[in-house]
């Protein structure tokens, strides 16, 4: 425990600082490039940051991709639906149900649904899934999915419905219906290519969101990936695992940005013709 | 009220002074000119404002709030502050009962206390302080910031300027906005209290505006009237505040709202976490024979600390729920 007599207070020299901070920088990178992040201590001794990150890394991606992909599937079917149906009565609560989704915050939806569960436990004597723990079931899996998953599936949704509206006024869309094609192989082969843009960018927006909320998650429902061994490693001040799961989480969100770009070339015709 | 008016519209409508200069302008050309805006023919009137409901309900909420800021502590039953005022665990000998907090609502504490025995109306009420001013202080230096330096960034399209403020954003916007901003509280010292907040919190949240603000300078710099503002030998700084600004300023009055209720997010999101304003001192329970657990406790009244200690527990005061729930309605 740490007594107000042996905390020390931090100085503000910045001079100081940032020379420390250079060499520091150096000596971690030029380690890191040779494959050496170091090691923290911990009560078991030594442990190598490298074990950690690849454990973790894999934890928390596993947790994001379920629900990303969940996401991405029910945001985008949802948006079409509504857009084909174009009915007051079904367009309406899909578009209240995605404000909700996108306002609500992750901890406040997490604290809901983890209450619940207790009452479910509470009247039926026996509980559905678990709230809390690791485990790749659905027992384990299904509230941090659906935490994760809230607001990236809101805002796909919004976006798609946005996107699919404003495609379906076009010409060329009556020019397919007039052709005789029946709604189904318009939608597919007419429409479907052309909002693959906004619906690629709100993905790259979407997964900001819900990497952004996975500390919080993984937090409340003690996942042992990366943003809780982040949250604990910034508690307990291990400088180089800090850095290490940083840096993985900042690389791993530019690599799929960079590939969602490169991703829009392959897609749309127009956008290589502009290069 | 008049003058206040009168030099707003000077400062942002162009236009205004056009009846004041009519010599300047040739005698043919003055049928175009027109009257400048009044005011008068244009606007709904008090009478029209009565009529809008979700104006007077949103500026009745604010204005309650304004209120709580100023007066609050004023009408606070018990000081907070003042160390002792708190009910610890005792056996009160008449009603021959354990008293144990968190206490439900009762004549004495109008909203119940939480686990520490602090009254949650007084901390509510001092707490308002800390959270709003924080909020609005985080909310302001992050508009000065993204606007200046995404103004700067997009009037200067494509050069180096540009480019090394877009990198610094993409750095910056890489890494979770939850963890950077944890990472900064903690490394400036977590209990200088409210001006770490504000500054790790701007320091970090800035890019979004930047980026938006830096798209509508691209888009309106190449305007045919910043030609013309150019052609009459107006300077960068000149045709930038007076030209290009006005018109993104109803943006920008959408996008303070937005960030307001983003910045309490992130504080709530910050305090579920363990980082809240008067957070770092915790009290260690047991021994070290039983094993020590240490909880970090908030010695400052503030609503994400009182949020993020609601959480804590399976059951605390119900209140503490409804005051969750009223919060992020707020929001």
């Amino acid at each position: 425990m740490i007594r107000n007599s042996e905390v020390n207070h931090p100085n503000y020299n910045l001079i100081q600082h940032s020379k420390l901070a250079w060499t520091d920088t150096k000596e971690y990178l030029s380690n890191a490039i040779r494959g050496n992040f170091g090691y923290i201590e911990t009560q078991y001794g030594l442990v190598r940051v490298k074990t950690i990150l690849k454990e973790t890394y894999i934890n928390s991606m596993g947790l994001l991709l379920v629900a990303l992909a969940i996401a991405i599937i029910i945001g985008l079917y949802a948006g079409a639906f509504a857009t084909l149906t174009r009915h007051k009565k079904i367009v309406l609560p899909i578009l209240l149900l995605t404000i909700f989704g996108i306002s609500a915050p992750s901890f406040f939806a997490g604290l809901m649904l983890r209450q619940g569960e207790i009452y479910y436990l509470r009247t039926f004597g026996k509980p559905l899934v678990n709230v809390a723990g690791f485990g790749w079931d659905y027992k384990h899996m299904l509230l941090p999915v659906l935490v994760l998953a809230a607001r990236p599936l809101a805002y796909l949704a919004r976006a798609s419905f946005i996107a699919f509206g404003r495609i379906m006024d076009e010409d060329f869309i009556r020019t397919a219906y007039s052709k005789g094609l029946d709604k189904r192989s318009t939608v597919n082969v007419h429409a479907i290519r052309n909002i693959a843009i906004p619906v690629l960018t709100a993905i790259g927006v979407s997964l900001r969101f819900s990497l952004s909320t996975l500390p919080i998650v993984e937090f409340f429902f003690v996942w042992p990936g990366m943003g809780l061994r982040l949250l604990e490693a910034i508690d307990l001040r291990q400088t180089t695992l800090v850095v290490t799961l940083a840096l993985a989480l900042g690389l791993t969100f530019l690599a799929l940005n960079l590939f969602l770009d490169i991703s829009y070339r392959f897609i749309d015709p127009r956008v290589r013709e502009i290069q | 009220m008049k003058s206040i008016k009168k030099i707003f519209s000077f400062l942002l409508n162009p236009r205004f002074r056009y009846n004041e200069m009519p010599e300047l302008l040739h005698e043919g050309s003055k049928q175009f000119v027109g009257e400048a805006p009044s005011g008068k023919h244009n606007s709904p009137g008090f009478r029209g404002l009565l009529g809008n409901f979700p104006l007077i309900f949103g500026g009745t909420i604010v204005f309650i709030l304004f209120l709580v800021v100023l007066f609050g502590p004023l009408i606070a039953p018990i000081n907070p502050y003042i160390a002792g005022k708190h009910i610890v665990p005792h056996y009160d000998s008449e009603k021959e009962e354990w008293i144990n907090p968190p206490l439900s609502p009762s004549e004495e504490y109008p909203l119940g206390t939480d686990e520490w025995g602090n009254d949650i109306l007084s901390m509510l009420l001092y707490g308002a302080r800390n959270t709003l001013v924080a909020c609005a202080f985080i909310t302001m230096v992050r508009l000065i910031l993204g606007l200046i330096l995404g103004a700067y960034a997009g009037w200067s399209e494509g050069k180096a300027t540009d480019q090394i403020i877009m990198g610094v954003i993409s750095v910056i916007l890489a890494v979770p906005m939850l963890i950077s901003s944890m990472i900064l509280i903690y490394s400036l010292d977590i209990r200088k209290g409210l001006p770490v907040f504000i500054i790790a919190l701007s320091v970090i949240g800035w890019t979004e505006i930047a980026q938006y603000i830096r798209s509508e300078f691209i888009v309106l710099s190449k305007m045919p009237y910043i030609e013309g503002a150019r052609a009459v030998g107006a300077r960068n700084f000149a045709i930038a505040v007076r030209h290009v600004l006005p018109n993104i300023l109803p943006q920008l009055l959408v996008i303070t709202f937005l960030e307001l209720g983003a910045v309490l997010l992130l504080l709530g999101e910050l305090a579920f976490i363990g980082v809240f304003i008067g957070g770092g001192s915790g009290i260690a329970l047991g021994d070290e024979t039983i094993g020590i657990e240490v909880l970090t406790q908030s010695n400052v009244p503030e609503w994400e600390a009182m949020l993020a200690e609601g959480t804590d527990g399976y059951a605390p005061s119900p209140l503490l729920y409804s005051l969750q729930r009223l919060r992020s309605s707020f929001l």
